[in-house]
This record gives C-alpha cells, sequence and structure tokens, in this order.
C-alpha cells in the first residue's frame, strides 16, 4: 500500500463527483482561516461565522466552475470576500470614530497588545484593512489578492504600503516595547 | 521612505530578491525594515479564534452522482464483488472459445487441400485463443490496478479523517474542561 499526502485538488476532485465527505474534509482544512478572515472584516463572531457557512455553501454549487485547483484558497477567499461586502451593503451602519476602540498606551499585555492591534487596523480604511488581512495574516501573494478584490497588483501594493505607514505610527512605539 | 535607491517594503514582501547588500550597509534602510518586522510581529499578536462550530454538509441529493455512478463506485471499493467479476469474466472468455471451436466447418475439398485446411483453421484457432487470452488478462489486470487504487485512496481518506475528529474531540474536551462541562473544572 501507498501513502501520500492528499492535496486540496485530490478532494476537490472528489467533491465534484459528489462525495460531500471529501468536501468535509476540505471544508476543515480552510474553515478557520475562512471563519477568521470574516470575523476581522466584520467583526462579529456570529455573522463570521454565518458567513463561513454561506461561503463554503457557495464554493460547494461553483466548484465544478474553479478551472484551477490549484488556485482554490484565492478562488474561496474571493466567494468569502463577496459574501462580506453583500452582508455590509445590506445591513452595515457606518462606525462613528468615536466608537472605536482606546488606544492602548505604554507596556502592553497579550490582551491589551491585541486591543491595539484591532483599534490600529480599525483606523485603516476598509480595503487598506483587508489588503493587510489578506498579505499579513493569510499570506497570500499580492497575485492573488488581486485577484481576490478584482484590482490590479498596483492598487493591492499601495493599499498595504500606505496601510503600513499607517500602522507603523499607530504599532511603532508598541512593537518596540515588546 | 528616506533611501531613495530601493523601496525596502518590496524586499520585506519577498518581492526585491539580491537588496540584502544595499540593506546591510545602508542605516535607513535598516531601520526601515525593522521597524517593519517589528510592526509585522505586532500585527501578529492578534491570534486566530476557533469557529463556534464545525462547518460541515450532508448529503443533498440534487448533488448526489447518478445510481448509475454510485453503483460503480460501489463496485469498484468491493473486493468480493471485483473477484465475482473477474471469474466471470474469465468464464465467459472460455464458453467464446469453447463455442468457436465446436462450431462445425463445412469443407468440400481434397484429401490434400483437407489437411490444408485444418492446418489453417488449427492456426487460427490457436490465434484467436491467444488474442483472447491476451485481452482477458490486460483486462485482469486494469481492474485489479483500479481495484488497489480505490483501496489506498480510500486508507488515505479514512486517516486523515480519523487524524481530524481527533484534533476536533481534542478541542472538545478541553473546551469542555475549561466550561466545567462533563468533568472537573481547571483549577
Amino acid at each position: 500500500m501507498i501513502f501520500r499526502a492528499v492535496e486540496d485538488a485530490d478532494l476537490i476532485v472528489q467533491t465534484r463527483k459528489g462525495d460531500v465527505e471529501a468536501y468535509n474534509l476540505l471544508i476543515s482544512r480552510w474553515e478557520k482561516r475562512v471563519f477568521n478572515y470574516l470575523l476581522r472584516i466584520v467583526a462579529n463572531r456570529e455573522d463570521a461565522f454565518d458567513l463561513s457557512q454561506d461561503v463554503f455553501l457557495k464554493a460547494y454549487q461553483n466548484i465544478r466552475k474553479l478551472d484551477d485547483t490549484s488556485r482554490f484558497g484565492a478562488w474561496l477567499f474571493r466567494i468569502a470576500h463577496n459574501e462580506a461586502y453583500s452582508m455590509f451593503r445590506k445591513k452595515k451602519p457606518e462606525v462613528p470614530e468615536s466608537e472605536l476602540p482606546e488606544r492602548a498606551a505604554g507596556h502592553a499585555f497579550p490582551m491589551e497588545m491585541s486591543l491595539a492591534v484591532t483599534a490600529a487596523l480599525e483606523r485603516l480604511t476598509p480595503d487598506q484593512k483587508e489588503t493587510v488581512l489578506l498579505k499579513v495574516y493569510q499570506g497570500f501573494k499580492f497575485e492573488e489578492i488581486a485577484e481576490i478584490l478584482s484590482t490590479p497588483i498596483s492598487t493591492v501594493k499601495s493599499r498595504l504600503y500606505t496601510a503600513l505607514d499607517v500602522l507603523k505610527v499607530e504599532l511603532g512605539t508598541l512593537a518596540r516595547k515588546n | 521612505m528616506s533611501c531613495s535607491e530601493i523601496d525596502v517594503r518590496d524586499y520585506f514582501f519577498g518581492e526585491l530578491p539580491g537588496a540584502e547588500a544595499h540593506i546591510a550597509g545602508c542605516p535607513d534602510c535598516t531601520a526601515e525594515l525593522d521597524l517593519l518586522r517589528a510592526t509585522r510581529a505586532t500585527l501578529l499578536t492578534l491570534r486566530d479564534e476557533e469557529p463556534p462550530q464545525r462547518i460541515g454538509f450532508v448529503s443533498d441529493k440534487i448533488f448526489q452522482p447518478s445510481p448509475v455512478r454510485r453503483f460503480f463506485a460501489s463496485f469498484w471499493l468491493s473486493g468480493a464483488r471485483l473477484g465475482f467479476a473477474s471469474a466471470a469474466m474469465l468464464s465467459v472468455a472460455l464458453l467464446v472459445f469453447a463455442a468457436r471451436l465446436q462450431q462445425p466447418k463445412v469443407v468440400v475439398a481434397s484429401q490434400t487441400q483437407q489437411v490444408d485446411v485444418n492446418a489453417v483453421v488449427a492456426q487460427a484457432v490457436r490465434a484467436a485463443m491467444a488474442q483472447e487470452e491476451k485481452k482477458t488478462s490486460l483486462l485482469l489486470e486494469a481492474s485489479e490496478r483500479r481495484h488497489q487504487q480505490k483501496e489506498d485512496e480510500l486508507a488515505i481518506r479514512v486517516g486523515e479523517y480519523t487524524t481530524n475528529l481527533e484534533k476536533v474531540m481534542a478541542t472538545n474536551t478541553k473546551y469542555m474542561a475549561e466550561v466545567g462541562i462533563g468533568g472537573e473544572v481547571q483549577q
């Protein structure tokens, strides 16, 4: 008997043949990443979980349309991006600046650090924040981010670099202290 | 950016290979790179959270494979059925040979011609038998290969599923222990 790692591409092939268990295995590999990406965009666990379920359902229904199975990650996150912004269009009111979390100062404990990072991310524009999430937290290539956001690579880089300039100011002192 | 020669952000994100020498000798770029690294490290202190539940789907008839495909899938996953099919295929091949050998030949010819005809028929029968045997053997080999491949795939999937299940159970057990359900609350 020969053992080899089951790639996402194998699971996609099985899913296309109607194997739901193969798809459930594929979900288990990606659900945490998708959930956390959505959580940081919508800032609500319940909404993020509901959206994650919608994302995986939509992916299942459209998996035959995925041309290149090696690009499953970018394709999945594109669905997640669309679902999140679709929800925003339906319900999200603008959050006033005064309701944003306070900035942490001085030496930060882990919880304070998390709050400071969350607050710093909230100071970015939605586009900048999403680019940071996809690059720094999800590790996508510029080309993949451009595909997910339907934006030229030059725009992706511009958004990311501007966001980093903001974050360096917001978190620089904290980063040096910690 | 105070250095006009390179954009250290490109280097930071792996887009500018070979800039190490410049950065090592440029205090502005070194400082910028350190700040970028520190900023990223701070950003990554925001830990990923576990989803509140596992996401999973049950089969839906709309997306189920057709009954024919399901039959073939279950067929190739069953060793007994595959063995039966191989035996049936072999029996059919033997019957075909036997039927061919028993077919009466109407030959009106002289004694000399009869000998030639018999030799030709015997040669044709041998060739036909050899061809059928080869065909049967190829079919059997292909069937066995497919069967082995399916078994391998199934074993891999079972292994993956078990590992995943163990992880989920471990997480649940830990969570239950933390919140004090079904066990002692951790002190």
